[in-house]
């Protein structure tokens, strides 16, 4: 039996681990979140919360008693389907580390564990992309993403006052990408009050993503159309960023700007981000090819390592819908259901369709669907794409590394990350310049540094025990 | 109905809904600051989901442990800066 190890329990992740395993294969799904859902189809606290689960079994369980927030009933479906076909679903546990034919994960307490594979599907799916602008480190100022899931796990938008009654949280929605409406969405029907929401990208390109989402996904117009109703009538601001975030013991205020002028509204919470970023460590790790920031797959989803495959996110921000698909057609690829006939890489366009029209495998008709879902994934990378100015953002004395306290002065001058690296002791903290790199990429076009294990802080007595970790360091 | 369980975020006593992360319960108990910068600022989270490291709080006596991350336990005692 095919050993199937799957990392990240997002949709893309689910979707591989049900198809493997409907397939035949002996799967293992591994997420470092308490519950599986990943940022997108994580559990919100209104709706009963499960508890972290061990087995399917349980999993089923927890989700009778559960309803799945955002009236999402595709990840409802997907839930269902992973409780039936048996999966070794472990959440809580982090991939820290890749040696060969086997993961290094940690779990909660610390303790390490191997798991071998024969079969790897890499499903780490993005996290958000955070510039630094003056302020930016106050307390209550965080991501879009950020804003979601702290409210999802629980955090109160609209707390008792000190004075009596309830506060209701003011908060400004800043940055860029379709995440803003939702996320003001779900704030505003917790509780809080949306000041306004700033988008950079300017009404053209709003009105094009509009009429593009109008072609390929008319329903998620509606989706968008409901959003803006739940903030109402908070104003949305294209062309607009966040310049600044002023306060003292946290956010108080934040300065707006439009490049022409600028003004202040009250903020006792700020969410802001600048889209996504692929979250391509491990694969960078286990050394597959990678092309501006994200992971290089052919038609089955394989990467350039034998038997690794990558879906959703990594391989290329492109929304929920796009990562099901590929997750479905490496989950089938990696348990050897999707041959080589799906490969059309050297037929003309022309051929190809007829070809995919004249098999109806399930693995082609699936590759159909990805073609289709990459029209809309290129639509909203390019409506969202950063402006150049952004590149302004951060003042000298604006931090860049948060763990380091690192300021962009400090940096500017550097040669390149691995220099700064070494004179600031910029990226060297905890996060790993998984914040900063990121932001460092965009701001002065500096490429990664190269990814070492672990990935994430890893107690040094767990570490030592672990065997494979100690046979990798024999080995050089 | 949602079981409660109480927990202390700095010796104050904060009732939760079961299944909430640490971050939360700090929230509840009208903390916005997490931890300290080495230079001293304070912080609090920012991705809310495990790589930013901004949500580092103490709990039950053992520094550097991740808030978003983890979920309340009965009895459970955090400290936050």
């Amino acid at each position: 039996m095919t050993r199937i190890v799957v990392v990240g329990a997002g949709p893309a992740g689910i979707a591989a681990a049900c198809r493997a395993a409907e397939s035949g294969a002996m799967v293992t799904l591994l997420d470092g979140e308490p519950y599986p859902g990943g940022g997108i189809w994580r559990h919100s606290i209104d709706y009963s919360v499960p508890r972290p689960v061990r087995n399917s079994k349980e999993a089923k369980n927890m989700r009778e008693k559960t309803k799945i927030s955002n009236g999402a009933r595709k990840a409802k479906r997907w839930f269902n389907r992973l409780d039936k076909v048996g999966v070794s679903l472990r959440t809580s546990e982090t991939v820290v580390d890749i040696t060969g034919r086997s993961v290094q994960v940690q779990r909660e307490q610390g303790e390490l564990d191997s798991i071998a594979f024969d079969k790897l599907i890499l499903a780490t799916g993005a996290h958000e992309l955070f510039l630094p602008f003056p302020g930016w480190t106050l307390p209550n100022v965080m991501g879009v993403g950020g804003a979601q899931a702290l409210l999802k796990a629980g955090m109160p938008v609209n707390p008792a006052s000190p004075r009596g009654g309830v506060k209701r949280l003011r908060v400004v929605v800043g940055g860029s990408g379709p995440l803003l409406f939702a996320v003001a969405a779900s704030l505003a029907k917790a509780g809080a009050k949306i000041v306004c929401v700033a988008e950079q990208t300017s009404g053209m390109q709003l009105a094009k993503f509009a009429l593009g989402i109008l072609r390929y996904q008319p329903a998620k117009m509606v989706q968008g159309m409901g959003y803006m109703l739940q903030y109402f009538p908070a104003p949305y601001w294209p062309n607009t960023w966040v310049k600044e975030a002023r306060g003292d013991s946290q956010v108080r205020e934040v300065v707006l700007t439009n490049g022409k002028r600028q003004w202040i509204e009250p903020a006792d919470l700020v969410a802001c981000a600048y889209g996504l970023v692929p979250s391509v460590e491990l694969a960078a790790l286990a050394g597959c090819k990678q092309e501006n920031g994200r992971l290089v797959v052919d038609n089955l989803q394989r990467t350039s390592i034998e038997g690794f495959f990558a879906a959703g996110e990594i391989t290329g921000i492109g929304g929920t819908d796009l990562a099901i698909t590929e997750g479905e057609i490496a989950g089938l690829a990696a348990a050897g259901k999707a041959k080589e006939t799906a490969d059309y890489t050297d037929y003309t366009e022309k051929e190809k369709k007829q070809k995919l029209k004249s098999v109806k495998s399930v693995v082609n008709k699936l590759i159909a669907r990805r073609e289709r879902q990459q029209k809309f994934a290129r639509l909203l990378n390019q409506s969202f794409a950063l402006k150049p100015h952004l590149k302004q953002l951060p003042a000298d004395d604006t931090i860049v590394c948060r763990c380091e306290d690192v300021t962009f002065g400090e940096l500017k001058n550097q040669a390149d990350q691995r220099s700064a690296k070494l004179y600031t002791r910029c990226g060297m903290g905890p996060c790993q310049g998984r914040v900063c790199s990121s932001a460092l990429q965009y701001l002065l076009d500096w490429e990664p540094n190269k990814v070492r294990p672990p990935l994430f802080p890893t107690k040094i007595g767990a570490f030592i025990s672990n065997t494979e970790s100690l046979k990798r360091k024999a080995k050089k | 109905m949602m079981k409660k369980i109480t927990v202390k975020v700095n010796d104050k006593s904060v009732v939760v809904p079961e299944g909430v992360t640490v971050a939360a319960a700090v929230y509840m108990a009208g903390e916005t600051a997490f931890r300290k910068s080495v230079s001293g600022q304070l912080r609090s989270p920012v991705c809310g989901m495990g790589i930013c490291y901004e949500c580092r709080v103490q709990i039950d006596n053992q520094p550097h442990q991740l808030a978003c991350r983890q979920l309340c336990r009965e009895g459970m005692e955090i400290r936050t800066l």
